[in-house]
């Protein structure tokens, strides 16, 4: 990954070391966000694309994770208000979600529908809070929303996850 | 502090829970070659989004499709760059770029087939396995419901690539019978012998299909289009045990009916026969899933056992993971990492139990040098996992020598020491059934027993099964070749090889033809010593040929060569 620079020095990064770098992460919020697997590949597609055309004005001004996310959530709003979206059927059952590849644990499943269940405004925030680790500030900036709009639909997303986002005593 | 942990579990719960979700690993490569104008970039269609696009072609018009079929693939991409390589392998920038090309065209192989874990692991894949994989994924796993358009059409490819010398799937032509005509006559047939009531074409009870073949002619060694033969299956869907099918020649006489209830089918056929089926169907047996394993252990589990191989194989228990089990991906990686192998690794992963506990046995077939060829392979590692705690149980490597049984990669270690021993069943191929004793067992050249493989049918009766270049020599010359042979493998195993073979059966192909080089006359001699006739698990295989002019010997004995008789069970 070394090609890929730092906000202060962001001129030059590698594409195709940010697609390796972060498709796997773009993908699992859109899919969180849409909740389709389709749809959330054509997002990460979408999202990339505009990252590659948009590379050369990126001037480092915010961190090119923060950038390429800001992409993803504002390329899944698109497709979220799209006319297409009309047609899907959108209720939430763990059976929709792709098998894993790796063990999980039956409270990752409940977190996970719960999250997809949210509605869309407070989906967004707490997957940027939560998922991508984004400040107050970041989410802000990324949804064009004041301090007071991102901390209270976080605190109604979080009151609606409670006890989901607990440690318990297996994951000491 | 707890906003950091919150976080933790987070993603922690969608990194796991959502890791089935698949990368594109050409995604960026996609779109710098659309930006540069080099192919569009095409957007995945969800089934509802399908549906929609569907109804509004319908209620406009139709539209072309830009998009490459399958076949125009495989012809276009696929069968040109395999006839520009010198290898019968794919290197992996080949496979890099036939995936990709079949991505861009939304076909997408199966993420499990042996193919795509050699992909995954960075290597190249078999030519003909890989246009094999994709014409599966495009007309169907199993070869045999093709239509004949598709066979005949995966028979050109094959040509195209050499993987065929002909192409024996036929499209009827001239005054042959159609394919509508052989349908109707196949029912009208069926319905004759049996009163059979079927249908002409595959409905929702039968599933019909056909192939026109050529079929070999022995005396002349040649596939004539006279030979030409067809079939008809119909097969009972839904559970039914029922099937018939018809044979009858490219005019449509002779026809032969028979009707099998499969059950019952399966219980006359021999393991062999069984493996041939799911062979045709799924691939070898190192491409077959778990799902495949466990159908072939229940197809076996009532056949009456008459080798070893077949005890063995109808007591592994294959089976797929009980609930609860680590995936199947995992415990390759467990293997990988136990092994440490590297280089060019195909795999293949097998459920089954040992000593009541479900175990996956896994096979790690190694070439060092990274490069996937034919031949022995350099490191075959065989790992026997828990599957329900991955924990390793038993890691054994095969190779290649007597004291090594194949079965090992197939089977759990703990049958190999407890197989019964069960007398050799001569073949059926020859009527004057009679197993070889001690004392004959070195006379292949006069002796009247039979196996399975023609190597141990007597000469004469190969001459008179084959004919062509199959010739009876002296008595002379077969026992001076066969000191060359038996020289050959003391030279390269040892002196004691042979003996410590045990009670070995020697069996012989011998013909006489021109040498390509010369245009002499040659005797080509191939000998094949083994206690195990009828699958060739042990022992030593000898090729050589010497000019017809002179008699054989040491001095004249061209292209020797000496290997494990058991050289394709890896």
């Amino acid at each position: 990954m070394s090609n890929v620079k730092g906000p202060d020095e962001a001129q030059n990064p590698d594409f195709e070391e940010l697609v390796a770098q972060y498709q796997g992460s773009v993908l699992r919020m859109c899919f969180l966000y849409l909740c389709d697997k389709t749809l959330a590949e054509d997002a990460v597609q979408e999202t990339f694309v505009k990252v590659y055309r948009g590379l050369d004005g990126f001037h480092g001004q915010s961190s090119i994770k923060t950038w390429i996310m800001k992409i993803a959530i504002h390329t899944c709003y698109d497709m979220n208000h799209s006319g297409w979206f009309r047609h899907f059927d959108r209720r939430i059952t763990p059976e929709m979600l792709p098998e894993a590849a790796v063990p999980f644990e039956e409270r990752d499943e409940e977190l996970i529908t719960a999250v997809m269940r949210l509605p869309i405004k407070l989906r967004e925030v707490i997957l940027l809070f939560y998922y991508q680790g984004f400040s107050i500030q970041e989410i802000m900036d990324s949804l064009g929303v004041s301090q007071s709009t991102v901390t209270g639909r976080l605190k109604r997303g979080r009151d609606k996850l409670r006890g989901l986002l607990e440690r318990r005593d297996s994951d000491a | 502090m707890r906003e950091a942990e919150e976080r933790e579990i987070f993603q922690n719960a969608v990194d796991r829970r959502l890791s089935g979700l698949q990368e594109n690993p050409f995604l960026a490569q996609r779109i710098m070659n659309a930006e540069k104008g080099e192919i569009k970039v095409k957007k995945k269609l969800t089934m509802s989004m399908v549906l929609v696009i569907v109804l509004i072609l319908i209620a406009v018009t139709a539209l072309a499709v830009a998009l490459l079929s399958p076949k125009e693939i495989v012809e276009q991409v696929a069968v040109p760059v395999a006839q520009s390589n010198e290898q019968e392998n794919y290197t992996y920038e080949d496979l890099q770029n036939l995936l990709q090309t079949l991505n861009e065209n939304g076909i997408t192989l199966d993420e499990g087939s042996t193919l795509m874990q050699a992909f995954k692991a960075g290597h190249g894949y078999w030519e003909k396995d890989t246009i094999d994989e994709i014409c599966r994924t495009a007309f169907g796993r199993n070869q045999g419901i093709w239509t004949l358009e598709q066979k005949h059409w995966y028979g050109e490819m094959m040509k195209a690539i050499g993987a065929w010398g002909i192409n024996i799937w036929l499209l009827p032509e001239g005054e042959e019978i159609t394919l509508s005509e052989a349908r109707a006559l196949a029912v009208k047939t069926l319905e004759d012998a049996y009163g059979a009531e079927l249908p002409a074409e595959s409905n929702e009870d039968w599933e019909v299909y056909e192939t026109f073949e050529l079929a070999w002619q022995p005396e002349t060694d040649s596939y004539p289009r006279e030979n030409a033969q067809w079939t008809v299956w119909f097969s009972r869907r839904n559970g039914g045990s029922l099937s018939y099918d018809v044979t009858f020649d490219r005019f449509g006489q002779n026809a032969v009916p028979w009707r099998a209830s499969f059950l019952e089918h399966i219980n006359t056929k021999d393991l062999g026969t069984v493996m041939d089926d799911l062979e045709e169907r799924e691939g070898t047996c190192t491409q077959w899933s778990l799902e495949t394993w466990a159908e072939f252990g229940n197809l076996i589990s009532d056949m009456e056992i008459k080798s070893q191989n077949e005890w063995l194989y109808q007591h592994a228990g294959y089976c797929l993971p009980p609930e609860g089990a680590i995936s199947a991906e995992e415990a390759l990686e467990i293997a990988r990492k136990e092994t440490g192998a590297s280089g060019w690794i195909g795999e293949n992963i097998i459920c089954c139990i040992c000593n009541d506990r479900p175990i996956y046995k896994i096979c790690q077939r190694v070439f060092l040098d990274g490069k996937q060829k034919g031949g022995r392979y350099d490191q075959v590692w065989c790992l026997e996992i828990d599957c329900m705690t991955g924990e390793v149980l038993d890691v054994r490597e095969y190779t290649y020598t007597p004291d090594n049984n194949p079965m090992m990669m197939y089977v759990p270690f703990s049958l190999l020491s407890g197989v019964p021993s069960f007398e050799k069943e001569p073949d059926s191929m020859n009527s004057e059934r009679r197993i070889l004793t001690q004392a004959e067992k070195e006379s292949a050249y006069q002796t009247e027993h039979s196996a399975a493989s023609i190597y141990f049918l007597p000469l004469e009766k190969q001459a008179e099964l084959f004919g062509g270049f199959h010739t009876v020599p002296s008595r002379e010359e077969y026992d001076k070749a066969l000191a060359t042979a038996k020289k050959a493998i003391a030279s390269r195993y040892g002196a004691d090889a042979l003996e410590t073979l045990g009670d070995y059966q020697t069996g012989v192909m011998h013909q006489e033809n021109s040498s390509v080089e010369t245009g002499e006359p040659q005797h080509v001699w191939d000998f094949m010593f083994t206690t195990d006739p009828t699958y060739l698990s042990d022992g030593y295989r000898v090729r050589f040929r010497y000019p017809a002019n002179e008699k054989s010997g040491e001095e004249t004995v061209l292209d020797l060569t000496v290997e494990h008789a058991n050289l394709g069970n890896g």
